[in-house]
């Protein structure tokens, strides 16, 4: 695995699950190239692991699912995704997060963008690339679909439905990666989506 | 809130809440400021009584300029400050060429 390419877009396990759980995950997976981490994937596999009978609809069954997705994705052979090993490996709830700023610390010139869920754990690694000085951006979940919008590869209603999603199942979490990324661009998703996601 | 009950001040009947009070003020070397202790505990009361639906409503009317950002910033505290800056990392991440990002154009 140590040979394994480093793509210049770098996401963690809870990012990649938020945009495996959207409408665009196929074209996501089929489009990016993009990184992660052993220890990720050992999360999203303790996600599919500790989750067996998880009920429809719980959060449970939500982070299983999407898990599932990424992992066989992962494992495709013709997937241009990659999983690089950081050693020593980190353990705890926060090893995803821990092993992002392992792999940066090692090879942060490598990298451009990095997605993460977690706003506590963005600022995070924020401060890593400014005291390494490295030239990366640390952001939301929702700019992966946005360079699929970019690239004119999913249509502004697609990508306001997908980011939509994000906020209904991850909540304020949610809904701070992707009013930022609304307020970015600007994109107009008010004709998209309805009112309990833009409250009156 | 206009048109509530809660015109200049909030006020409510404090019994034993208020005794609790006087008694620590007096147990307590240097004494306690009540007002400074009641104002600090209902902004705290208040950011536990939102919930997520709650916050995400806030931060609406805040950005349409409904609600005053001292007032947002009362429920919300930093994290009005957290969006601009997630807001500025992401503007900074758009002006990237993001077909480096596809797998047609990896490692060329």
């Amino acid at each position: 695995m140590a040979s394994d390419p480093r793509h210049p877009l770098l996401a963690d396990t809870s990012s990649l699950i938020a945009v495996a759980n959207t409408d665009q995950w196929d074209v996501l997976a089929e489009s990016l190239a993009l990184t992660t981490t052993n220890v990720c994937k050992h999360e999203l596999q303790n996600h599919v692991n500790s989750n067996t009978h998880a009920p429809e609809g719980s959060r449970e069954q939500y982070l299983k699912r999407g898990s599932q997705r990424v992992l066989a994705h992962l494992d495709d052979e013709s997937s241009s995704w990659s999983c690089v090993t950081v050693v020593p490996r980190p353990h705890g709830p926060d090893a995803g997060e821990e092993s992002l700023k392992q792999e940066l610390s090692e090879h942060g010139d490598s990298y451009q963008v990095v997605s993460l869920l977690d706003g506590a754990a963005r600022r995070s690694i924020r401060r890593l690339v400014d005291d390494h000085g490295y030239d990366i951006d640390v952001v939301g979940p929702p700019y992966l679909l946005y360079v699929l919008f970019d690239n004119e590869l999913i249509s502004k209603a697609e990508f306001c439905e997908a980011s939509g999603e994000m906020i209904r199942t991850e909540g304020w979490t949610g809904y701070e990666v992707v009013k930022y990324a609304w307020a970015s661009i600007p994109v107009d998703c008010s004709e998209f989506l309805d009112d309990d996601i833009l409250p009156p | 809130m206009s048109g509530s009950s809660y015109d200049e001040t909030i006020q409510f009947r404090a019994g034993a809440e208020k005794e609790a009070a006087e008694l620590l003020d007096e147990v307590h070397i240097g004494g306690v400021n009540v007002s400074e202790l009641a104002r600090t505990g209902l902004v705290e009361m208040l950011r536990r009584s939102l919930d997520e639906q709650d916050e995400i409503t806030v931060y609406e009317r805040y950005s349409r300029g409904e609600i005053d950002e001292d007032v947002a910033r009362v429920l919300l505290g930093e994290k009005i400050d957290q969006m601009e800056a997630e807001k500025d990392a992401f503007e900074s991440a758009m002006e990237r060429d993001t077909s480096a990002f596809l797998a047609d154009s990896d490692g060329e």
